[in-house]
C-alpha cells in the first residue's frame, strides 16, 4: 500500500500515513478552504488500511494540531471514529494528540475530541515529544 | 468547560427535547408494529450522534475562537505598544486594515486605506514621482534578489510632520496563492537623531562656547597638514583676568567673559578657520592658506577688536602668540611650540601692564557704578595721601602706595552685589545685609588675584571696628591693618558729607562729630584725634 504524503501548508497539516511504518501523522493547523475535499483522500487512505489491518499489527497515531477550524473538526471526528470502530473490532492502536501547554485551549479541546472514544487515547504535552 | 457545556445544554434545548420525544415515541406501544419504526430508530440515532457531534464541535469552537481572540489581543498590545509603526500594503498602495497604534502618531491620523505614497510624501513630494515606480518593480520582481535590490531603492528616512522617521521594509508572501504584500516598518527617530547630534556635537565642540575643543583640533589636525593648505599659521591666546573674575564675581561671569572672547575671535576670524577652546582659559585657531603677514594681521584685528569690546566688568584681554608652518617638513607640534613660547612671553611682558589694565578698569567701574559718589575714590586718595603724609609717611613709602590701592579697591566687592541691595532706601532684611557683608571678601579675593595680599587684607578689614564689633573677622584695636583703619576714617568722612541712597548729606561739622563720637568704637582713636586735630590742614586748606 502506497503512502499518503501531503505536504503542509499555512493552512493544512503535514500529513503522513505509512502503512509499512504503521504509523499515522497529521501535523500543523487546519482550515483549509475545503476541508472535505482536503480530508477526502485521508479517509480513503486510512479506510483501506484499517480494512487491510491485521489484529496482531499496532498501529501508532500522532497528532499534532494546534489549530483546527470547524470543518476540519468534523472531518478529524470522522478519522477518530473510523479508527474506534476499528479497535472495536479487534485491532490494536494507540494514538498520541499532542497539546501546547501555554495554550489552554488545546488541552480542552484534546479532551473533546478524546470523550466518548475508547481506543488508547494520550493527551501529551509537546514539550514533553 | 462545564459552563460552557451547560450554556450548550441550553443552546441544544430544542433540540434535546425533540430527541426525548422521539425516544419516548419509539418506547410507546402504541407504536409497536409499526413499518416506519425501524426507519424511525435509525433516524433518531443519527439525529442523537448529530447532536453529540455538533455540541463537541461548538465546545473546540468557542475555546479555539477565545485563544485565537487572546492571542490578536496580545500580539496587537505587542504591536501597539513596541513604539514603531507596523502597517501592509498590497499592489493597490492602499494600506490594509491592520496597522499598530504607532502609524496613527506619526501620521497623524487613520490609515486605513490610505494611499501610502500619498502618506509617505507629505513632506517629500518628490517620492510622489519615484514611489511607485519602485513599488511596481519589487511586487513584479519574482526573484528575491531582485526584489532586494528594488527594496534597497526605496528611501530608508523621511520627514514627516517634522518628526524624523526611519524607514525598514519587507516583502511577504507566504505562499504563491498569499498575496503580495510589503511590510512598512517606521521608526520614530527624531529624539535620537537629535541626542546623536548633541553627542556629535558636545564631543568635538565646547559646551559653553560652541567653539570646537581639543578633541576635534586633535582629529582633524593630520587633515588639515597637508600641503594644498600651507602655509598655516597657528594662533594660541590665553585669557587675562578670568581668574580675577571667577573668584570675585563668580564662575557665572567668568563665563561670560569666556564666551565674550570666545565671540571676538569668531568675529575676527573666517568661517573656514578652525577656531577652539584649548583649555580653560586657552584659545587655539588654525588657520589654513594663511601667511605670517596675514596671520599678524588678524592677530592684531583680535587685539584691537578687544580693546573696542565693552568692559563687562572687565575689558577682555588675551595674550596672543602666533606662528606659521610653511614648508611640510615642519611638524604641527613644532609650530604649536613656538606660538605658545610666545604667547607666554608676551603674558609675562604684559602682565604688569595688564595689572594696571584691571585695576584700572574695575576703578572705572567702581567711578561709573550707580552706587558710587562721583569722585569718591578720587577725594579720598588725596585726603588719605594728605592724612598719611601728616602721620609722617613719604609719598613714596610702601603705605602710601597700599592706601592707594587700597583706596581704589576698598569698594570693589560692591560691583558683585545686586544692585536693587545696594541702591535699597529702606531697611536690609538679614539675608540682604549678609550679602552686603561678603563684598569684603569679594574684594579680598581680588586683591588676592592681582597679587596684593597685604592690600587683600587690608580691604578685608575696612569693616572691621576698633572695639571688635565690626565684620567679617570681629578684629579689634591694632589687630586690624594699619591703612585699613586710616582709610575707614576718611571713607566714613567722605561718605557722610556727600548725598548717600538712603540719606541727604552731612555738614563738614556733623561728619566731624560722628568721628569723634565713633573714637575708640568704630575708629582707632589715636588716627580720629590726629584726624580731628589736624581737620583745618586735612579739610579746609584744598578744595575738601
Amino acid at each position: 500500500m502506497n503512502k499518503l504524503h501531503i505536504e503542509g501548508s499555512k493552512s493544512t497539516p503535514t500529513v503522513i500515513l505509512d502503512a509499512e511504518k504503521n504509523n499515522l501523522f497529521l501535523q500543523g493547523q487546519s482550515y483549509p478552504e475545503n476541508a472535505f475535499k482536503f480530508y477526502e483522500p485521508i479517509f480513503q487512505w486510512v479506510d483501506e488500511y484499517l480494512e487491510k489491518l491485521t489484529a496482531e499489527v499496532l498501529v501508532q497515531i500522532d497528532f499534532n494540531l494546534p489549530y483546527i477550524n470547524t470543518s476540519s473538526s468534523k472531518c478529524i471526528m470522522m478519522l477518530l471514529e473510523k479508527l474506534d470502530k476499528a479497535y472495536a473490532s479487534g485491532k490494536k492502536l494507540t494514538l498520541n494528540w499532542y497539546y501546547n501547554e501555554d495554550n489552554e485551549s488545546e488541552l480542552e479541546c484534546a479532551e473533546e475530541f478524546k470523550e466518548d472514544l475508547t481506543f488508547p487515547f494520550n493527551i501529551t504535552s509537546r514539550e514533553n515529544k | 468547560m462545564q459552563g460552557n457545556k451547560e450554556n450548550l445544554e441550553q443552546i441544544f434545548q430544542k433540540e434535546i427535547a425533540l430527541l426525548q420525544s422521539g425516544k419516548a415515541d419509539i418506547s410507546n406501544p402504541h407504536y409497536d408494529g409499526n413499518d416506519l419504526l425501524p426507519k424511525y430508530q435509525e433516524l433518531l440515532n443519527e439525529y442523537e450522534r448529530l447532536l453529540k457531534l455538533s455540541r463537541k464541535i461548538f465546545v473546540i469552537s468557542d475555546s479555539q475562537g477565545r485563544s485565537l481572540k487572546k492571542r490578536e489581543y496580545e500580539i496587537k498590545n505587542l504591536l501597539d505598544n513596541i513604539n514603531q509603526g507596523f502597517l501592509t500594503f498590497s499592489q493597490d498602495l492602499l494600506v490594509d486594515s491592520e496597522y499598530s497604534a504607532e502609524c496613527i502618531q506619526i501620521f497623524g491620523k487613520k490609515i486605513v486605506n490610505a494611499n501610502i505614497i500619498e502618506l509617505l510624501s507629505i513632506n517629500e513630494p518628490h517620492l510622489k514621482q519615484q514611489l511607485p515606480a519602485i513599488f511596481a518593480t519589487v511586487f513584479q520582481a519574482n526573484e528575491q534578489d531582485a526584489k532586494s535590490q528594488y527594496l534597497a531603492q526605496l528611501p530608508n528616512m523621511i520627514l514627516l510632520n517634522e518628526k524624523s522617521i526611519a524607514l525598514a521594509y519587507k516583502f511577504i508572501q507566504a505562499t504563491e496563492n498569499d498575496e503580495k504584500r510589503l511590510l512598512l516598518i517606521l521608526t520614530d527617530i527624531t529624539d535620537h537623531l537629535h541626542s546623536k547630534a548633541q553627542i556629535e556635537f558636545l564631543s568635538y565642540n565646547d559646551s559653553l562656547t560652541g567653539l570646537f575643543n581639543r578633541a576635534y583640533v586633535d582629529k582633524i589636525v593630520s587633515e588639515i597638514m597637508c600641503p594644498t593648505k600651507l602655509p598655516i599659521s597657528i594662533i594660541l591666546g590665553d585669557m587675562n583676568g578670568l581668574k580675577l573674575i571667577n573668584d570675585m564675581f563668580g564662575h557665572e561671569k567668568g563665563d561670560e567673559l569666556i564666551i565674550n572672547t570666545a565671540k571676538v575671535l569668531q568675529k575676527c576670524c573666517r568661517d573656514t578657520d578652525i577656531i577652539a577652546r584649548w583649555g580653560g582659559d586657552e584659545f587655539l585657531i588654525l588657520l589654513s592658506n594663511t601667511n605670517h603677514e596675514q596671520c599678524e594681521k588678524v592677530v592684531d584685528r583680535i587685539t584691537k577688536t578687544c580693546q573696542e569690546t565693552s568692559r563687562n566688568p572687565i575689558e577682555i584681554s588675551i595674550a596672543l602668540g602666533n606662528a606659521t608652518l610653511e614648508h611640510p617638513t615642519s611638524s604641527f607640534s613644532e609650530v604649536f611650540s613656538i606660538a605658545e613660547s610666545q604667547m607666554y612671553k608676551k603674558k609675562l611682558l604684559e602682565s604688569k601692564a595688564i595689572r594696571r589694565q584691571i585695576i584700572s578698569n574695575v576703578e572705572d567701574r567702581l567711578q561709573t557704578s550707580r552706587f558710587a559718589n562721583v569722585g569718591h575714590i578720587h577725594r579720598i586718595k588725596k585726603l588719605a595721601t594728605h592724612f598719611a603724609k601728616l602721620l609722617g609717611f613719604s609719598s613714596t613709602s610702601t603705605e602710601i602706595r597700599n592706601l592707594l590701592l587700597l583706596a581704589s579697591l576698598h569698594d570693589v566687592g560692591n560691583l558683585a552685589i545686586p544692585q536693587e541691595i545696594l541702591c535699597k532706601s529702606g531697611s536690609l532684611t538679614a539675608k540682604e545685609w549678609e550679602i552686603i557683608k561678603s563684598h569684603s571678601e569679594i574684594g579680598y579675593r581680588m586683591g588676592l588675584s592681582i597679587g596684593e595680599s597685604t592690600v587683600a587684607e587690608a580691604i578685608l578689614a575696612m569693616h572691621e571696628r576698633w572695639d571688635g564689633n565690626g565684620y567679617p573677622s570681629g578684629l579689634k584695636g591694632e589687630q586690624i591693618p594699619f591703612i585699613s583703619r586710616l582709610l575707614a576714617i576718611i571713607d566714613t568722612y567722605d561718605v557722610m558729607t556727600h548725598d548717600r541712597v538712603f540719606q541727604g548729606a552731612f555738614s563738614k561739622e556733623q561728619a566731624l562729630e560722628e568721628i569723634r563720637l565713633q573714637s575708640g568704637r568704630q575708629f582707632d582713636p589715636a588716627l580720629a584725634k590726629v584726624f580731628l586735630l589736624q581737620r583745618d590742614t586735612l579739610l579746609y586748606s584744598g578744595d575738601q
